[in-house]
């Protein structure tokens, strides 16, 4: 990292904004930044320290500021409001405490980690993230549309996410992993209304095995459908064949295909239960 | 039958460890935690490539890096052929090694290394030298490696200083045979044969603490390296030996070290931090990465060991027959006496009459592997204890009974001692103490062996299923006839004590455990009383090192024959000043005290007449011990169990190891050293692994990547100490570093048979594997 | 291009010339604070292990600069021989030290804990303790350490 030449405490947004370019990149927890290779930048602009703590409950919704860290969000009792608690369990599950005190919000989104436990979440639940672009403004992106990219883009800060509470929701998060500090073999997470004993509104999200997505093929074949008639083959078999599930030395696309199947099916039998 | 135990003053005490809080403290008791002036700073380049011919090495440009001190290649390095392995002299290792090879033999091998102002500058530049290979075809199946037309080694000169077998051209490093009673008569007396085939991994020592030197010339000249290393003395032969430097000339210096755990058995980094010395007359240090470590450091032997054995309906074992091919990587370090131990130390477990033993260790181009706690019996016990699992259960006699039966009890003996050693033939000896009967059923006891079915039926879902296993397991205790070490202690004015230790305390709590041993003939205190210094080359008495298991047992007697001296000195001393018969005299508290007269003169008395007045002398001695025996520490471990059958997922809920080490001289180590060998034996077991990719390469050489347990993955853990007495070692004690790393993979192997009825023979017990099987089984159901 | 923080280390204010790039593991062992560890040098090992603001971080995957102007603990700042943190003194007494190059790291992340949770279960212990490795003890030791300082701290020790 010699290359690195200034280190810069900004105090505002805005004044965090005038200092990046190119050769500048953004530090939150610095988790990332300090392990990874290859790095070109010659500035960094620590964003700590620019008000974006926080984590504030409004009506429907919380707002979590981007540099508000992983503890802090296992801490609060609003976070665990959201839905249903996944975030909370999400959050749990991210590496271990002495670094999950310094993993941020925003640290977890901003690149694109496959290990990385956070963005299912979003995706499950609808959240939105507030960019600031070059000139100050404030871009509210889907997180389904945000994932498309994973990744914000030279001279934009993520300032926060929005996350609705959704507390008469299903909501289910796994992280299946080697042992309980392990980067992730296959992270996934769920969410649907229960209407009569109807699945509504589903939403499905993998990654790891494969780059995060949404899985649109299977929320269309659930919509709608009674839970207690669902053919759960079926949908395995759907689920498996419209997630392009890639290897690595781990463990091979055939066991984490079985996988995704096995953890998708218990969590529709757990709704299913549920519902009872 | 009864066994003697030993209660002791502090012996049998958990006095805290004398170096503990310091350690709390973060006090800098460790190599790198000295600071030196001028520092100069090295870094390796490593083989990319498996197999390959260097043909050009081109360190130029490196050169000229500012700041840039030294490049150190197979060109201008030593090339003294010698072993890493840290053994007693002649090694019973292989010399097939250089500090820099023009042929390099794995990914991970040494190429060249830069000495630097700093760390970032040779960084830099290693990253200049322009290597030319031409790459060579590899073997990486070591199954394969015998007679494959593809040569590892063609060094010459290489072989072993003793006369043993070694056959390079075949890629054939040691072989042993080795036949007690008639096998075939004892496979034919047999109601039910049983054969597996197993198959151990790659994994690693991870100690906390990487491999470091800091080598520096002291005020007259001499070369000292200051070193995490188990073997200071044999560190300094060696460094003599391939640096051509006089032993005189070098000082080893053992300071607190951060773990070992066998791999610290090895001359790593002492060598090259050494050279740049005498190069540059400057301190240097080299300091492996962790990511070194994984790749160029030492692993365990991975090995295929087939067993078959016989047994009568009555339980009796008619026949064992056992075939190993240990995998040494690259190198051959402790590939003979690693194969050697894999029969010795499992075969004498059971009674039978009719045992084979053949061995076979074998190059290949994959990591080096080298002494790893277990030593070869971690990877035999995998075979011995599931092909005792399966005979039992094909005889229908429960697996614990099974055992109870058939363990070797004291006052009995097994062949296989004379006829298996350390790479030579063994010694003769009877077992005098042995309380596996106890560990087995109290260790059943405490897992709820006896009701395991009814516990099941509760538990049991139609995806989880519950199960229990059971291993046994045997080492040793020193290497007999072969390993020596020594003691010193003196007293001083105030009646304390120095007690001066060649043995090597690498965070075992040796340092303890001896004081421990010497306070108990003397009647002294462990904190107030004895100041431990241990493993300074040129200030302790000399100590093979810390290996074999032999710690306490050899060294502890070594201290205690050096304690008796010193009682004696005391009590000699004591009568001539009190002018009382000597063999009226008694130790009692700190005095020498006569009953009669109640007369008594105080240790501080004699320390300071003797030091300053009266018949002048400095009290103490030094003594030594050559161990005769290897008397065996026994456990048994139970597991219970939970297979997810459709994630392949095992999860370890309960785990009992129940121990026995002799006399247990301080039972908060032992429980230590119980567990903590335990848990990495369960590591070893579920997740730690090496990844491969096509060309040899590890691809997750990061704690990350390869992983061990932390506290959130442990089971409920309970430690059984079952104390007997072993006539022959200090107090009654034998050893209990090494035996519990062994029992994990074949008890878990064990409950999953238990659960699952299959068979599991390849660890790691990953998910994918387990599905695997799984699914393999039912296919063929 | 150096840059100088303000940090206090165990209590002590000071201003340390740095480098932008120079990690904190580096610069605390650099100021003499031994007992920071490497064992990594990647986040994974948990021996350089303090306490940054309150919380346990890991030093190595830190850049000094990030520390400007906190608060920063080491296992040299809580105790002393004559008086050493309950922390350390339950270590020391349930024998939980072996090799005790984890022993800083693992007592510090204990310490956060229990400035925060004077009463932890063993299963906040062992959660609080997940991101330090030891290889020698098994942990068990360690656990029944803090949970009997968490004890001596609440004065029923
Ligand atoms: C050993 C280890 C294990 C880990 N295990 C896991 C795990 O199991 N699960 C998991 O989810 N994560 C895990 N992580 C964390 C993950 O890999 C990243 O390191 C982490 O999410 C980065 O967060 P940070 O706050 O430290 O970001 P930084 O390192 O500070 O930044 C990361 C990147 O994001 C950019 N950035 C940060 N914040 C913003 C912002 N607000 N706006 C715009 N750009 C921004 C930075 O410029 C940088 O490029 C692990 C990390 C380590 C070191
Ligand atoms: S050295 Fe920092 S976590 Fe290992
Ligand atoms: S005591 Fe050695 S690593 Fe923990």
């Amino acid at each position: 990292m010699k290359q690195l030449q200034e280190f810069i405490y900004p105090n505002s947004i805005e004044e965090a904004l005038s200092f990046l370019d190119e050769s500048t990149e953004i530090i939150a927890g610095g988790t990332h930044i300090t392990v990874s290779k290859n790095q070109s930048f010659k500035r960094l602009v620590d964003i700590t320290r620019i008000g974006l703590n926080y984590i504030k409950k409004e009506d429907h919704q919380v707002r979590i500021g981007s540099t508000t860290t992983v503890t802090e969000m296992i801490e609060s009792s609003i976070v665990r409001k959201i839905g249903n608690g996944i975030l909370t369990k999400a959050c749990q599950l991210i590496a271990d405490t002495p670094l999950r005190n310094i993993i941020t919000l925003g640290g977890n989104i901003a690149r694109y980690y496959p290990w990385a436990g956070l963005p299912v979440v979003l995706l499950v639940i609808d959240a939105e993230i507030i960019i600031v672009d070059k000139e100050g403004l404030e871009q509210t992106i889907s997180a389904t549309k945000y994932f498309k990219n994973a990744k914000v883009k030279t001279g934009e800060i993520i300032k926060e996410v929005v996350f609705p509470v959704q507390s008469d929701w299903f909501y289910r998060y796994e992280k299946f992993a080697l042992t309980t500090v392990d980067y992730s073999w296959l992270t996934m997470a769920f969410g649907a209304k229960n209407e009569g004993g109807s699945i509504v509104d589903p939403h499905i999200a993998v990654s790891r095995i494969t780059k995060v997505t949404r899985v649109s093929e299977v929320e269309k074949l659930l919509e709608g459908k009674e839970l207690s008639k669902l053919n759960i083959n079926e949908v395995i078999q759907t689920l498996r064949t419209s997630v392009n599930v890639v290897s690595d030395y781990r463990s091979s696309k055939e066991y984490r295909e079985h996988l995704l199947g096995i953890l998708f099916k218990r969590m529709l039998n757990e709704m299913k239960e549920e519902g009872k | 039958m009864t066994q003697k135990v030993f209660e002791g003053k502090v012996v049998g005490k958990s006095v805290a460890k004398i170096d503990s809080l310091s350690l709390a403290l973060g006090k800098p008791l460790f190599t790198d935690d000295k600071s030196f002036k001028d520092m100069v700073y090295v870094k390796m380049l490593f083989s990319p490539h498996a197999h390959a011919e260097i043909i050009t090495i081109d360190t130029t440009e490196a050169e000229k890096v500012p700041g840039v001190l030294g490049v150190l290649t197979y060109k201008n390095a030593s090339q003294v052929l010698h072993t890493t392995a840290g053994q007693g002299y002649p090694e019973p290792s292989v010399y097939d090694t250089r500090m820099f090879n023009k042929k390099v033999k794995f990914v991970g091998d040494s190429v060249a290394a830069v000495a630097a102002e700093s760390i970032q500058i040779a960084e830099k530049a290693i990253q200049l030298i322009k290597v030319e290979y031409k790459v060579l075809e590899p073997i990486f199946n070591w199954d394969e490696a015998l007679g494959n037309p593809i040569i590892i080694h063609d060094e010459e000169e290489a072989g072993y200083l003793i006369p043993v077998f070694y056959d390079s051209k075949n890629n054939h490093v040691a072989h042993i045979d080795a036949l007690v009673g008639d096998i075939d008569q004892g496979f034919k007396d047999a109601d039910i044969l049983v054969e597996k085939i197993v198959r151990n991994h790659y994994a690693q020592h991870c100690p906390l603490e990487p491999h470091v030197s800091i080598a520096y010339f002291d005020e007259n000249d001499r070369l000292v390296v200051r070193s995490a290393t188990q073997v200071p003395y044999h560190a300094r032969r060696i460094i003599a030996q391939v640096l051509d430097l006089p032993i005189a000339k070098v000082r080893v210096i053992k300071p607190r070290i951060g773990g070992g755990f066998g791999s610290k058995q090895e001359i790593v980094t002492d060598l090259i931090a050494a050279s740049f010395t005498l190069q540059l007359k400057r301190p240097v240090k080299l300091e492996y990465s962790r990511r070194e470590e994984f790749i160029s450091a030492r692993t365990r032997h991975p090995m295929t060991t087939r067993l078959k054995a016989g047994v009568k309906k009555d339980g009796s074992i008619t026949a064992m027959d056992m075939r190993v091919t240990s995998n040494t990587g690259a190198y051959g370090t402790h590939g003979l006496t690693v194969l050697s131990n894999t029969g010795s130390k499992t075969l004498p477990l059971y009674h039978c009459d009719n045992i084979r033993f053949i061995g076979d260790t074998v190059y290949t181009n994959l990591p080096i592997a080298g002494a790893y706690r277990g030593y070869g019996g971690t990877q035999a016990a995998l075979a011995m204890e599931i092909v005792m699992d399966e005979l039992a259960i094909q005889i229908g006699m429960d697996p614990a009974e099974f055992r109870l039966k058939n363990h070797i009890k004291p006052g009995e003996t097994s062949p296989i001692f004379k006829v298996l050693g350390e790479g030579t033939e063994g010694v003769e000896q009877t077992i005098d103490s042995c309380g596996l009967s106890d560990c087995i059923k109290q260790g059943a006891n405490a897992i709820g062996w006896w009701s395991r079915e009814d516990h099941k039926e509760k538990f049991n879902t139609e995806t989880k299923k519950r199960g229990f296993g059971l291993a046994c397991i045997m080492q040793g205790s020193s290497i007999p006839h072969i390993d020596m070490a020594a003691a010193y202690a003196k007293m001083n004015d105030d009646g304390s004590f120095n007690l001066l230790v060649g043995a090597t305390d690498i965070g075992t709590g040796s340092d303890t455990v001896l004081a421990q041993i010497f306070a108990e003939v003397l009647n002294l205190d462990i904190e107030s009383d004895i100041v431990v210094l241990s493993s300074d080359t040129d200030i302790t008495p000399f100590d093979k090192g810390a290996y074999a298991s032999s710690t306490t047992y050899l060294s502890g007697m070594a201290v205690k024959n050096l304690a008796e001296k010193i009682k004696k000195q005391l009590l000699d001393y004591a009568a001539e000043q009190m002018d009382l018969p000597v063999n009226e005299l008694e130790l009692v508290g700190k005095t020498v005290f006569h009953l009669k007269t109640k007369k008594s003169m105080s240790f501080a008395e004699i320390g300071t007449k003797a030091l300053y007045t009266e018949n002048q002398q400095q009290i103490g001695a030094v003594a030594s011990e050559l161990s005769k025996k290897s008397p065996p520490p026994f456990c048994a471990h139970f597991a219970e169990i939970e297979v997810d059958i459709e994630t392949g997922k095992v999860r370890v809920l309960k785990y009992v190891a129940a121990v026995d080490c002799g006399t247990p001289i301080n039972p908060k180590l032992v429980i230590g050293q119980t567990e903590g060998a335990l848990v990495n034996g369960l590591g070893y077991a579920l997740s730690e692994h090496y990844y491969f990719n096509a060309q040899g390469r590890m691809l997750n050489p990061s704690f990350g990547n390869y992983k061990i347990m932390t506290t959130t993955d442990l089971p409920e853990i309970e430690t059984i100490i079952v104390k007997t007495y072993e006539p022959t070692g200090p107090f009654g004690a034998k050893s209990i570093g090494e035996p519990n790393i062994s029992g994990p993979m074949p008890c878990l192997s064990n409950a999953i048979y238990d659960a699952i009825g299959i068979r599991i023979t390849e660890p790691p017990y990953t998910p994918d594997r387990i599905l695997k099987a799984i699914k393999d089984h039912q296919q063929v159901m | 291009m150096a840059l100088e923080i303000e940090v206090i280390i165990n209590g002590q204010q000071k201003v340390l010339t740095i480098e932008p790039y120079d990690l904190l593991i580096d610069v605390l062992r650099r100021e003499g604070y031994k007992s920071v560890k490497r064992g990594c040098s990647e986040g994974t090992c948990g021996t350089c292990t303090i306490i940054l603001n309150g919380r346990a971080v890991k030093s190595c995957i830190l850049l000094a600069a990030q520390a400007h102007k906190g608060s920063i603990v080491t296992v040299e700042g809580i105790g002393t021989r004559d008086q050493p943190h309950p922390l350390q003194q339950a270590f020391v007494e349930e024998g939980a030290i072996q090799c005790g190059f984890c022993i800083p790291g693992i007592i510090l992340s204990a310490k956060a804990l229990l400035d925060n949770n004077q009463s932890p279960t063993k299963e906040e212990v062992k959660q609080a303790m997940d991101g330090n490795l030891c290889r020698c003890t098994g942990y068990s030791g360690q656990i029944k350490a803090i949970l009997s300082a968490a004890a001596m701290m609440r004065g029923e020790k």
